[in-house]
């Protein structure tokens, strides 16, 4: 029997999203500075206005929903999936009044896509865009990167109370250390250390390239906020294609891998136990899905002619496959160009790589290698089981940083997440066909927006239809949380109508 | 202290170094396959 909320239930949830709304304003406060920096008035002023809601909306619940219930998990589940709503809407304030997107749902569907570490852009005229707006489209992907609860409990959220009920919602189980507050710190430990490593590369090589420094510095501060958080933003619209660098490229590809890396692989490996990286079924099976994914992209590439050279099938094939396996979405060609140069297998090895994604408790999003693996492996217990005698016991183990024993629950949990990736990304192929998109293309954009990725082969345009947005919107929210929290979402509102008093 | 300070901070740029030849490994291995592709298929 479901029980119908009270208003405490409701007040719980509230609360909990006036503080985020507090938090987005706080947030705000960077790109404004930037603006005010670079003498870039008219973006300052939107930012004032999109601050002062943020601030204004932000109190007012705080106070309406002040209560003594605590948080349980459910309402650690609800507050979790709407937090990630909330922030795209009132993140998209600023964007809306920059004149770059031609509707409200436009820039919220900018910054689901931003928070969601998606890539996906509905931005127009983006080359012409401010500082401080463009600081602000990857500041939000840096913070989705790292998860809204992660920073919450990072700066906000004290220990203990609904700590681990808010973490375990966005969509990251694990536990880095016994504390959950020290495993977000350890997060963003990792992510800034990252983050001043990549901008100095990539500030660099853009440097040699021909950039100002200053610019260059810039650019590489939004590419590594994007490439390690699997994110796909760029401050340029021909993206990554802009820097026309190999060097460039090479150091984005290594950036993407790590964002890929699971944070507590992070950890075993910041603290002296390097066998872990060939020990761990993650990293090994990474490794096996991409030559598998990369051969079949390659064929398809090679047969179509259109790289000739060893060294550049590699850097248009290898790097869109590594950008869409780790879920990052950044690209060095013309969206189009997937659809008219790219041939059917070509596409589908980057489909099967988007939709498999990089590792459990990193900034990627699709199904993950963990889940991959457990149910593999549980593939082959099962086939044991019937070589074996009926009497025999089986037990399959997989090494992600200690040895696990495979159980049931796990397998059944793994199963049913990637189920239902499976469905989403044909639920928005199938609605991309119903508008007139070819079906390869259509799962192409659909896997792109639900596993987070960010790739995309020309169907996401401002001029799309807007049931199409509103689906791509949904899908990057409910892939981004690896559907629970979403589901339990909608259960909370039936229960409002449905549930007994 | 220092000492151990020390310690940590060669463990953290070590683990940095092994994610990156994690990368290069793998980068290399693909553009060698990429290679073989292309000329198998000429």
């Amino acid at each position: 029997m479901i029980l119908r909320p009270q208003i405490d239930d409701v007040k719980v949830v509230g609360y909990y999203l006036g503080n985020l709304i507090v938090g987005i304003a706080i947030v705000s406060i960077i790109p404004l500075i930037a603006c005010l920096v670079s003498s870039e008035w008219d973006p300052a002023l939107d930012f004032t206005i999109g601050i002062s809601i943020s601030f204004l909306f932000g109190y007012l619940m705080l106070i309406a929903c002040r209560t003594k219930k605590e948080i349980n998990w459910t309402h650690g589940m609800i507050v979790v999936s709407l937090s990630w709503v909330v922030a795209s809407v009132f993140g998209a304030i600023p964007l809306y009044l920059s004149d770059h997107f031609m509707s409200f749902l436009d820039a919220v569907f900018e910054a689901m896509s931003g928070y969601a570490t998606t890539g996906l852009t509905l931005a127009v005229d983006l080359d012409h865009m401010s500082y401080g707006h463009n600081l602000w489209r990857h500041l939000i992907m840096f913070i989705g990167g790292q998860g809204i609860v992660v920073v919450a409990l990072t700066f906000l959220i004290k220990a203990g109370g609904g700590a681990f009920k808010m973490y375990v919602g966005e969509a990251r189980d694990e536990r880095i250390m016994p504390n959950i507050i020290h495993t977000a710190r350890f997060i963003w430990l990792v992510s800034i250390v990252y983050l001043v490593l990549g901008t100095l590369g990539l500030g660099i090589a853009s440097t040699l390239a021909g950039m100002p420094f200053g610019k260059s510095l810039f650019h590489g501060a939004c590419i590594t906020m994007a490439a390690f958080d699997t994110g796909g933003f760029a401050p340029q619209s021909q993206n990554v294609l802009y820097y026309h660098s190999g060097l460039y490229e090479s150091i984005n590809i290594i950036l993407m891998f790590f964002g890929a890396i699971n944070f507590k692989l992070h950890y075993a490996l910041w603290v002296g136990n390097k066998r872990e990286i060939y020990k761990n079924v993650e990293t090994r099976l990474f490794a096996i899905t991409i030559v598998f994914t990369f051969f079949l992209t390659a064929v398809g590439l090679a047969k179509t002619g259109i790289y000739s050279n060893a060294v550049v099938l590699f850097r248009k094939g290898f790097y869109h496959l590594i950008s869409g396996h780790t879920g990052t979405g950044h690209g060095t060609l013309y969206a189009r160009q997937f659809a008219t140069q790219w041939n059917e297998l070509s596409l589908i090895g980057i489909v099967i790589a988007m939709a498999l994604g990089g590792a459990v408790c990193s900034t990627t999003g699709a199904i993950k290698m963990l889940r991959v693996a457990l149910i593999f492996k549980a593939f082959k217990q099962d086939v044991k089981q019937f070589l074996s005698a009926e009497s025999a016991v089986i037990i399959q183990k997989l090494h992600h940083v200690k040895d696990i024993i495979i159980e049931d629950k796990q397998t059944r949990a793994a199963a049913l997440i990637m189920l239902a990736y499976i469905l989403c990304y044909f639920f928005g192929a199938i609605i991309g066909v119903l508008y007139g998109y070819p079906f390869l293309l259509s799962l192409f954009e659909s896997t792109s927006a639900c596993a987070n990725v960010g790739l995309s082969c020309g169907i996401t345009t401002p001029s799309m239809p807007w049931v199409l947005k509103v689906v791509y919107i949904f899908q990057m929210w409910a892939g981004r949380l690896e559907f629970i929290s979403v589901f339990v979402f909608m259960g909370f509102l039936i229960s409002a109508v449905r549930g007994k008093s | 202290m220092a000492k151990l300070k020390l310690k940590y901070f060669y463990d953290a740029a070590m683990g940095i170094l092994v994610e990156i030849v994690y990368a290069l490994v793998i980068m290399s291995a693909c553009l060698i396959m990429g290679a073989l592709i292309l000329w198998w298929l000429k």
